[in-house]
């Protein structure tokens, strides 16, 4: 159990490229924080500075409050997983997993019963006489795993775990994933693109864009209050539909119709409003209608996506609604309803959130 | 239904395999042949009559000393050659590896003795360990070395090594870098995380993942000193001094051409034939099956 604490963290490479403009993070005792962001955000730049794999430029790293900026990996008592497993491909799962502890000189009966012990925990008891080459994706992440736990270390970092297993397992070893860090209670960062992946597993969540961190927060802060359009527009699936607007003494003006907003931010001027999928319905229950010209139907099964877009204005909205919306008359405008406490409203101009 | 496409021609694919097979055979299986032939013989004095004597040359050559010392300096230049171009060249490799700056011009430059012809390679090193003008004999007579290839057959040995291996270091090279740079970056990292430093990364890691372009290397080097440096030591020592690195190849040479026994030279010439057979099935056993892992 250990505290993790980034302070102003900064990473600008020898040809003078600013991958991370300085970031703060104090990850508590046993927290999992998942990093997300679009490939080329900095997140996995972010993770191996954590790791020690990249120097860091500026900025302070502390694992247990200790300043560990200037120490190897191997000193900073941290484990990782790595998006490809890393397994050694000429030792056997037993000795992939000892071989940390073979290096910090721990004896060999002592070895021996963390292996066993971690392997039992990962159901790999049968398999430590195996090459990593007759092991499948979901077992060789396994084995990645139990390499990483079978220390006991301060803090785990992952990788893009999981993006190398086929969906099914995905989803399993998320789950797994999720359950074993609790038991364990151990310090972890992971770092993903999946933003369902991020959702589902996170603590606390820190979206990341450009080298910044945008958002950090629960999983359910930054979805019901994102902080700029790219982190609305980044969690929840299908992605927020975003229009531009103008609002006016409380007035919002979207297209061809204006609204009253019951909560008024104290701003005039261009806004972006962000509404996602799932917060416009067929039911009149709500307190504001818009009128949607339908596209295009997709039906997911359990839900149907209707493509459109509103009159007066060009932005194209995606509406998430029930699987009994079938369209079957071909009506070609429909009317939804919403409740103004969903709309999310940005200021087109800093993209900062001003309700 | 078979999905590979079929000719009706009978006569087509043996007309596109004449030329190939013509080569094969014009300039490899008929020499061969010949010398297997002329190992049965025995000629005169005067290259006028021959007589066929069955097994007589090699019976003779399995009864030679001066044979089996060939053996031995052989064996002791293969081993000197390949373990010091095989060494120097994964040293290079591995600090190729880690040049950032520049790392293409010292690849480039450190290929460059390949292309060098084997007996401008020994001209080379034949003079700058020459015992008069040499320079590398005169900066050893500073640190009190007398450097005299040409009287001390220990020298002389040392010096078609290094000049044998000079050549080879670059091929090796070359192997090695393409070695190194196929292990993930992350194998080594995880074991940095795993608290290996450099040398127990090399040694646990990197090691035993290069060992299959190592096995091929030891095959191609060993052949390389067994049969491919008659040029070097022709030009650096001609055998001597006395017959200290004589080795099998140029004693053919040398019995054959300066000798005239040439019957004696084919016989040699058979034998190491077979040699050269048995280390390619060796070395595609071996490769098949893959080092290690």
């Amino acid at each position: 159990m250990a505290t993790l604490n980034l302070k102003n963290l900064k990473k600008t490479y020898a040809n003078g490229h600013q991958a991370i403009h300085g970031v703060d993070l104090d990850v508590r005792e046993g927290e999992l924080i998942v990093m997300v962001g679009p490939s080329g955000c900095g997140k996995s730049t972010l993770l191996r500075m954590i790791a020690g794999l990249e120097a860091i430029t500026e900025g302070t790293l502390e694992i247990d409050q200790r300043r560990v900026n200037d120490l190897e990996p191997a000193e900073r008592d941290i484990a990782m997983v790595f998006q490809n497993y890393a397994l050694y491909p000429h030792m056997n799962v037993y000795n992939n997993m000892a071989y940390g502890l073979k290096n910090r000189g721990v004896d060999k009966a002592e070895i021996d019963r963390l292996v066993r012990q971690t392997a039992a925990i990962l159901e790999l008891d049968a398999l430590l006489e195996r090459k990593p080459g007759q092991l499948s994706g979901g077992q060789r992440q396994r084995v990645a795993m139990g390499r990483a736990i079978v220390r006991n270390p301060k803090v785990f970092l992952f990788d893009e775990p999981l993006s190398n297993l086929d969906a099914k397992l995905r989803v399993q070893m998320r789950i797994e994933i999720k359950r074993l860090q609790r038991k364990l209670g151990i310090t972890s960062v992971y770092v993903t693109h999946d933003q369902v992946e991020a959702m589902t597993l996170a603590d606390r969540l820190v979206v990341m864009n450009g080298g910044v961190a945008e958002q950090i927060g629960t999983p359910m802060d930054i979805y019901n209050r994102p902080q700029t359009p790219f982190v609305a527009g980044f969690i929840g699936s299908p992605a927020m539909n975003f229009i531009q607007a103008q609002l006016h003494e409380g007035a919002l003006t979207l297209g061809d119709q204006t609204i009253t907003l019951a909560n008024p931010p104290d701003f005039n001027g261009a806004v972006v409003v962000g509404l996602r999928p799932e917060h416009m319905h067929r039911k009149p229950d709500y307190a504001h209608q818009l009128m949607l010209h339908i596209d295009l139907l997709e039906p997911l099964g359990a839900d149907t996506l209707v493509y459109g877009r509103i009159g007066g204005s060009g932005d194209e909205l995606v509406v998430r609604l029930n699987r009994e919306f079938r369209n079957l008359d071909n009506q070609a405008i429909l009317p939804l309803y919403f409740d103004c406490d969903e709309l999310h409203l940005f200021c087109a101009k800093s993209q900062q959130r001003i309700n | 239904m078979s999905r590979i496409s079929t000719y009706n021609h009978r006569l087509l694919p043996w007309l596109l395999l004449a030329p190939q097979l013509a080569i094969t055979l014009v300039f490899f299986v008929w020499p061969a042949l010949q010398a297997v032939k002329q190992s049965f013989l025995i000629e005169d004095a005067f290259g006028l009559s021959s007589e066929f004597v069955w097994f007589d040359n090699f019976n003779e050559l399995l009864h030679s000393e001066a044979y089996y010392s060939s053996f031995a300096t052989t064996f002791i230049f293969g081993i000197g050659v390949t373990l010091l171009s095989m060494c120097s060249a994964l040293l290079l490799a591995v600090m190729a590896d880690r040049v950032i700056r520049g790392a293409a011009l010292y690849k480039t430059l450190l290929v460059w003795p390949y292309a060098v012809a084997p007996a401008v390679a020994g001209v080379l090193w034949m003079f700058m360990f020459h015992p008069t003008i040499g320079v590398m004999t005169y900066l050893l007579e500073l640190v009190q070395i007398r450097w005299n290839h040409s009287l001390n057959g220990h020298q002389a040995m040392l010096l078609v090594i290094i000049a044998a291996a000079w050549k080879q270091i670059s091929y090796n090279f070359l192997f090695f870098l393409a070695g190194l740079q196929s292990i993930p970056r992350s194998l080594i990292e995880a074991a940095a995380i795993d608290g290996a430093g450099p040398m127990k990364r090399f040694r646990d890691i990197i090691f035993p993942l290069l060992s299959p372009t190592s096995f091929f290397l030891l095959v191609v080097n060993i052949v390389y000193a067994f049969f491919d440096t008659f040029g070097i030591i022709h030009a650096v020592t001609q055998g001597g001094p006395g017959s200290s690195t004589r080795t099998l190849v140029y004693k053919v040479f040398d019995d054959g051409f300066i000798g005239l026994d040439l019957g004696s030279s084919a016989a040699q010439s058979v034998i190491l034939m077979f040699i050269v057979g048995a280390m390619t099935i060796i070395q595609f056993k071996f490769i098949e099956r893959k080092v290690q892992y």
